[in-house]
């Protein structure tokens, strides 16, 4: 697993993730997660398009994440890609994640 | 490509056994056609390899295992009964399905035979479903079924109530804490849903979440699943998609049209809110919102009518504590049920050549322990000594439970003979029972491995030859069934396995002639019975008029006499004419380590092996007196033959007259009681035999040589030949022949 972490002065924190996101990383990305709240962002993008898998421990740190965001206050925006919907539209998820129905 | 290799490979020897399983237990059911639990498990080796096959990408296997197994689903529901016509073509089958193994794994194409007879096997097959389900054979009806792998839903009991008007399937899902951390996840068993049919509805429970980020452990799974699933599948197969994961989730499948006590039985067994989940339930199509309204209400029923009309809303909840413990608590139960149906032995695979290693390693061990405790005898250290008495006696443990590994009961050797004989029986038009006694004696694998050929052709014998037809048994006043009896038991150091058939004996005339015309015999010599069945081992014998397709094809008795020399075993024959023919072959246990009592002669020291030891006294000057010279004892009115072992190996006879005493040991074998006379008896010791090598082989009385712990070497008696030794003695003082010499 790759995380770029960019923070700017405003509190937007870009966070973009390589390869995959899932149970090997798990650990990582969740400490990672931690640091970046507990940093006192504002805002975080969260660049998932380029990662190859996401396997239900990726799904569940995406989830808790969004919801974590959501309860603090912090504007969480996710962009997906094909591995990410692949997993979340198994998982009839996309509602937890305010994403419209498929097209 | 390697793995594909190896799937096939277990492939291969799964299929085997489950072939053979599918082998005996047609052969069973034959025997008791409303035997449920048969059926159950025949099915199941079917539906096994089957989906194994499935699995390894052999789709000819695949394709018409299905065809047995959906035939066999309806034997198991009672649609179609177990009859003689049908188990006759399910063996034929169950042969057709290891022909296509063997030939599907060699590589080869199917040969054009093996197909036509495949699309004679299926036509065949499809008549049973025509004909009119059988009266209560086999049937299902008020008979238990297995239980069924995931938690029984209360309300599926045939009680009247009413059923939801569902026409999918509803399969619940709570996964543990650790189905990913066991190297599953549930994206996989999701996806795979869709290959058994359709999906209409999902609902992911995240209910299990913890709120906060550092709170989850990002190894553990949390989630859990709602879903509707239309297909056409029976509750198995859907059953057998959760087939890996049944120890870390919590599943329930409630069928199409299930009962709706059901439902409300699977909502409150579950962590999540009874609402919630009664909304799930729905929104997908599973109850109308009436029929779950209702339900409710019925089963919340306490006193007045305003609680009958009180809407959903209103109903009190439990109050639902905290997610994981209930899942646990789901798991256990799940467990429970699972272990109570499955008998199965728990087994695992094992390299042999890893096993004899090890059993090696032992005996090393059971040496290596004997030297450290004769030393300690010397430093007499208190504590020493009981550290090194422990020790011994682990060590006798470890020893004992590593022989029992290595020795497997014969019960599955024999059973394979039940096949044998119902062919010869059906193809020679005989009747032919085969009792099986003994089964569970066990004996060392590899040993198994090489007399199972020589049984074999034994068994076949007594079925082909010994077993006469009907006609001519009823004709002699013998019960036209013919009764082949295999027996084993272990008889000292040595395990015993007999066949015995009441067929038609053997002609003590017809062999000797025979053999005389063979050059063997000559006319006028008074052979023993004995010495003419012997006969029947000589290369080339065979006293069959005709040779069937069956037996009598190249290997004769001679190559099975070999074979079980080659185990230092031994072949008896017993017959009476007319009445039946016994077969007796004595093995020795091969466990190279053995329990002894160590004695010795002048320097030299010898083991006898312990089961063989009845007592031992001493021969005092007045015994010998009383003897008068001939070698001879009284024992509690008795008279009991000894040995003198020294003489018998050559020590010097002098010191025999001046020793203050000697002593006797008593030893039996096979029912006969010898005495051996030594002159120092020391006790029990662990000994581990080892071959005498080519030179000392032959020595009669000798079965090996032990290591004791400093270092001497002891010779392993042979009680076996030391008591025919004696017997032989014995005869030849009675009779006035001369016996042979004891070497």
């Amino acid at each position: 697993m790759n995380i770029e972490v960019t923070r700017s002065d405003s509190g937007a924190v870009d966070v973009v993730v390589g390869s995959e996101l899932n149970i090997y990383g798990a650990q990582e990305f969740k400490d990672t997660m931690l640091e970046v709240m507990g940093g006192g962002a504002v805002s975080m993008r969260l660049d998932l398009s380029g990662i190859s898998e996401m396997d239900t421990s990726g799904f569940q740190l995406l989830l808790t994440l969004a919801r974590k965001c959501e309860a603090d206050g912090v504007g969480l925006e996710i962009v997906h890609g094909p591995a990410t919907l692949s997993v979340i539209d198994l998982f009839h998820a996309r509602g937890m994640f305010g994403l419209g129905d498929r097209k | 490509m390697n793995e594909f290799e190896d799937g096939i490979q277990i492939f291969a020897v799964e299929s085997g056994e489950l072939l053979e399983d599918m082998e005996s237990g047609l052969l069973a059911l034959e025997d008791q056609p409303g035997d449920q639990e048969a059926i159950n498990s025949l099915f199941r080796a079917v539906h096994t390899i089957k989906g194994s096959a499935g699995i390894v990408g052999l789709d000819d296997i695949e394709r018409f295992s299905h065809t047995v197994e959906e035939l066999l689903d309806k034997v198991r529901e009672g649609e179609i009964g177990v009859t003689d016509p049908l188990i006759a073509v399910l063996l034929r089958c169950r042969d057709h399905m290891s022909e296509l193994v063997k030939v599907t794994l060699s590589g080869q194409v199917a040969p054009a035979e093996l197909l036509s007879r495949e699309f004679g096997l299926v036509t065949e097959l499809r008549e049973f479903y025509t004909d009119a389900p059988g009266a209560g054979i086999g049937a299902a009806a008020g008979e238990v079924e297995a239980a069924p792998a995931t938690a029984q839903m209360p309300g599926d009991e045939d009680d009247g109530s009413p059923r939801a008007g569902s026409d999918h399937w509803h399969i619940s899902l709570r996964f543990g804490l650790d189905v990913m951390r066991n190297g599953m996840d549930p994206i996989s068993f999701i996806s795979y849903l869709d290959k058994v049919g359709r999906v209409t509805s999902l609902t992911t429970m995240t209910g299990g979440l913890p709120g906060s980020l550092d709170a989850m452990d990002p190894e553990s799974c949390y989630l859990g699943f709602e879903i509707s699933l239309e297909s056409d599948l029976d509750k198995q197969s859907i059953e057998d998609v959760f087939e890996f994961v049944r120890d870390d989730c919590a599943i329930r499948i409630l069928p199409p049209g299930a009962r709706i006590k059901s439902y409300v039985g699977l909502i409150g067994s579950l962590p999540e809110d009874p609402l919630r989940l009664g909304e799930i339930l729905v929104e997908s199509g599973t109850l109308t919102r009436r029929e779950l309204e209702e339900a409710l209400r019925e089963q919340g029923l306490e006193g007045g009518p305003e609680e009958l009309q009180a809407p959903l809303g209103q109903i009190l909840l439990k109050e639902r504590v905290v997610h994981e413990p209930v899942i646990r608590a789901a798991l256990d139960k799940q467990k429970e049920s699972a272990n109570a149906r499955v008998k199965e032995r728990k087994t695992i695979r094992v390299d042999t050549e890893k096993l004899d290693q090890l059993i090696n390693m032992v005996g090393e061990l059971v040496i290596s322990g004997a030297s450290i405790a004769q030393h300690s005898k010397r430093i007499q250290d208190k504590q020493l000594l009981q550290s090194v008495h422990m020790m011994t006696r682990l060590i006798e443990e470890i020893r004992e439970g590593s022989m029992r590994v290595r020795m497997i009961p014969l019960h599955d050797t024999f059973n394979r003979f039940k096949r044998v004989l119902h062919d010869i029986s059906h193809g020679l038009g005989k009747e032919i029972d085969l009792i099986v006694m003994g089964g569970d004696t066990e004996m060392d694998k590899n040993v198994i491995e090489r007399i199972k050929d020589p049984l074999m052709h034994i068994v076949r014998n007594a079925g082909d030859h010994g077993i006469e037809p009907p006609e001519e048994r009823r004709a002699a006043g013998k019960p036209a069934q013919g009764t082949v009896r295999l027996n084993a038991y272990q008889d000292t150091s040595d395990i015993v396995i007999e066949i015995a058939d009441d067929g038609k004996g053997l002609d003590r005339e017809a062999l000797l002639n025979k053999a005389i015309a063979m050059g063997l015999a000559e006319e006028g010599i008074p052979y023993t019975d004995q010495d003419v069945y012997g006969f029947l081992f000589a290369p080339g014998f065979s006293t069959a008029e005709t040779v069937t397709n069956i037996s009598g094809r190249g290997v004769g008795m001679d190559v099975v006499r070999r074979n079980i020399e080659a185990l230092r075993g031994t072949v008896e024959v017993e017959s009476a004419f007319g009445a039946g023919t016994t077969i007796r072959i004595r093995l020795p246990l091969t466990l190279a380590i053995i329990e002894g009592f160590l004695v010795s002669i002048a320097d030299s020291y010898y083991v006898i092996p312990m089961d063989t030891v009845v007592e031992c006294l001493e021969l005092t000057k007045r015994d010998r007196r009383e003897s008068h010279g001939r070698n001879h004892v009284n024992l509690r009115g008795d008279i009991l033959p000894y040995i003198r072992l020294g003489e018998m190996f050559g020590h010097a006879a002098g010191g025999d007259r001046k020793r203050k005493s000697e002593y006797i040991v008593v030893v039996r074998y096979a029912g006969h009681v010898t005495g051996l006379l030594v002159e120092r008896l020391y006790g029990e010791i662990q000994a581990v035999i080892k071959d005498l090598g080519r030179v000392y082989r032959d020595i009669r009385g000798l079965s090996g040589a032990t290591i004791m712990g400093d270092g001497t070497v002891a010779l392993v008696l042979d009680v076996k030949t030391l008591v025919n030794v004696a017997l032989e003695a014995e005869d030849a003082r009675y009779t006035g022949r001369s016996g042979r010499s004891g070497t």
